[in-house]
């Protein structure tokens, strides 16, 4: 599934048309997005946490360089399902 | 650090775009149910500038409980993962540090890694060299006249050899010397190198000029002399076998007329599972030839001729063996493979005859027609029809089984809705691909599927639409039961303009309901092709072995 087809729907379900939805996402998008910059969680019932973690430096190795390098720390945003949510999907099974 | 609930969020759009809660708290539900139903349906969710929201299937595995260290059995299930998109990580980390080079890690390995390892070192570098000299040799043999030369660069390259030999002596002799630590192999190709570099040697003093073919003579003998793997020779005999050479060599010529006669009758046999024995013979008889064509006397430009000749013939007998070979073994795939591909074609005719014969049904059918068919057919559908089919003659082999079973089948099993095989039914329709909905519709007085498309989406005449969903719990669309609960699936589109995915379900519906009266015995029943020419007329060729040939007649006259 994609934006558009998001869009499509939330104008068919909410009865708004596509260009408000797709403005309405936007701006739900951008909040969580402006937030999590800010190092603050978000957690959304039914669905999950987001949040910032600090990934620890590590070494990584470049097949195309062929050489070792040492990537720095750095923060890294995560999404941490709910258990409401991992209940749903258990009916899922991979094609 | 700071938490951010459902409310506060709100309240923080509400803030910034000056928008209603009330209104962006119903967005915000709709958005996350659209974002659950989508993962559902096709695994993953990709939202713009934000991030991917994808479902990965983890196998089952052994855990230990932390609080108590019993040792658990961890259940496959799926997880919700997150990437999020480059904007994102953007936003988050404005400044991305750039990568440090390391210099200790980037150096080579240590050398006594590689001496330490099984396989030796030097047979490259001696292949290497001989190679070179064999270019050198070759490339001043072009300029013939001036001979001095090619006699001053040989002597050099001869001493150049006995240093490299001396050098391979002392390794060889240090490794006996300790033959615990080391194994016998390396030994044993040591010890080859440096008997074929002391025949290069021998033989760069003894003749001066040399053809071509030499080197290939003693590329091949390299070989066969690990083949035959002479670890305990000394120098003697070979210099023996090497004045032995020159008698091999004049027979060498009949032998490769044997091999080819030999090739010829195993091309006339043409017996698979004679082959592989005779490529070994044949293989055999070629070693001796390669192994004996000695070092060509100065000035016999003729023989040395003939033997690249016979080289090349030998060659072309390999190949042609090989080809031969891999044909008849190819041969014996194929048959099983057809055989396979004659179940499904079976099927389809049982298929095709069961859905021609218009079946009696007696009146109860009507209320058992009502009841949802039992999960369990579809199971037996996907057995019968083998894998290698392609997926497109899958599906309409699912609804035909269904009716194919007898009515008192379905009445021993008597499969009536509930609530377990809701949820299976709801996979089964996720992997079908149609979109599932969550709105539930309960069917009451005065409903029809034509009603409900009209006040659902506005054209009556995409009822099949709803009944394509359902079409497992509702069997007769005509007659609908009151207090069934259904699905109302939504368009990708709008009901002006309609997807192709859209076209394709309604399409399906169409056939489903000509498959339908079909089964009834109705001969009216290619009146509901109509619509599948209509939304997608190329489910009329993909299902054209379901479909009957008399039928697609009578729509091509109504059509005309």
């Amino acid at each position: 599934m994609t934006t558009t087809e998001v869009i499509k729907l939330l104008s068919i379900r909410l009865k708004i048309s596509q260009a408000e939805a797709r403005r309405c996402l936007h701006q739900e998008l951008d909040i969580i997005a402006e937030h999590l910059s800010k190092d603050s969680q978000i957690i959304l019932r039914r669905f999950g946490t987001f949040g910032v973690k600090e990934q620890a430096a590590r070494k990584t190795y470049l097949p195309s360089e062929k050489k070792y390098y040492m990537m720095p720390a750095r923060k890294v945003a995560y999404f941490r399902a709910s258990q409401w949510l991992k209940d749903f999907v258990k009916s899922w099974q991979p094609k | 650090m700071k938490r951010l609930y459902d409310k506060a969020l709100m309240e923080q759009i509400a803030k910034v775009y000056g928008n209603e809660i009330t209104f962006l708290s119903e967005f915000s539900k709709a958005l996350l149910d659209i974002i659950r139903e989508g993962l559902i349906r096709d695994g993953e969710v990709r939202l713009h500038r934000f991030g991917v929201f994808k479902l990965k299937w983890m196998k089952a595995r052994n855990g230990v409980n932390p609080s108590t260290g019993e040792k658990i059995l961890i259940q496959a299930m799926p997880r919700v993962i997150f990437t999020p998109a480059k904007m994102l990580k953007e936003m988050i980390e404005p400044e991305i540090p750039a990568l440090i080079p390391l210099d200790e890690l980037n150096q080579p390995v240590a050398l006594q890694a590689d001496i330490d390892t099984t396989k030796p070192v030097f047979a490259d570098s001696a292949k290497a060299e001989i190679k070179s000299i064999a270019d050198t040799a070759s490339s001043v043999e072009i300029e013939s006249p001036a001979a001095s030369e090619t006699a001053g660069d040989r002597t050099a390259a001869a001493a150049e050899l006995t240093d490299h030999l001396a050098s391979l002596a002392t390794t060889g002799l240090a490794n006996q010397e300790s033959p615990a630590t080391t194994p016998t192999r390396v030994i044993g190709n040591i010890q080859d190198e440096i008997e074929i570099l002391e025949q290069v040697v021998d033989i760069l003093k003894s003749d001066q000029l040399k053809s071509e073919a030499e080197v290939e003579t003693e590329e091949t003998t390299e070989q066969t002399n690990r083949s035959s793997q002479w670890l305990d020779a000394s120098v003697v005999e070979k210099i023996t076998e090497l004045s032995e050479l020159e008698y091999f060599r004049t027979a060498s010529e009949t032998k490769t007329d044997k091999v080819t006669s030999a090739a010829e009758t195993v091309a006339e046999e043409s017996g698979a599972s004679a082959e592989p024995a005779v490529l070994e013979a044949t293989l055999d008889i070629e070693s001796g030839p390669a192994t004996a064509s000695p070092p060509p006397v100065a000035g016999e430009k003729e023989r040395s001729g003939k033997t690249w000749l016979a080289i090349a013939a030998a060659f072309v007998l390999v190949f042609a063996t090989v080809i031969l070979f891999n044909r008849f073994s190819g041969n014996t795939q194929p048959p099983e493979q057809q055989l396979t591909n004659n179940q499904p074609a079976t099927a389809e005719q049982a298929v095709q005859l069961a859905s021609s014969e218009p079946v009696v049904q007696p009146v109860e059918e009507e209320i058992i027609s009502e009841q949802i068919t039992p999960v369990e057919p579809e199971v037996v559908a996907e057995a019968v029809v083998p894998e290698t089919e392609v997926t497109a003659v899958e599906v309409p082999a699912e609804p035909v089984t269904a009716f194919t079973e007898s009515p008192a089948d379905q009445t021993r099993e008597d499969v009536i809705v509930s609530e377990q095989n809701y949820e299976e039914l709801k996979r089964a329709t996720a992997e079908q691909d149609v979109f599932f909905s969550e709105i539930e519709y309960k069917l009451l007085n005065g409903d029809s599927l034509w009603r409900l498309a009209k006040t659902h989406y506005v054209n009556p005449f995409y009822w099949p639409h709803i009944y394509q969903a359902n079409h497992q719990r509702i069997l007769n669309p005509d007659r609908v039961k009151i207090g069934r609960v259904i699905m109302l699936p939504t368009l990708y589109g709008s009901p002006e303009q309609l997807t192709k995915k859209d076209k394709r379900n309604i399409a399906m519906g169409y056939y489903y309901n000509y498959l339908y009266h079909k089964k009834r015995g109705d001969p009216h029943a290619y009146y509901s092709l109509i619509g599948v020419d209509k939304f997608d007329p190329d489910l009329l060729i993909e299902y054209k072995e379901v479909i009957e040939r008399s039928d697609v007649d009578n729509l091509a006259m109504l059509l005309e």
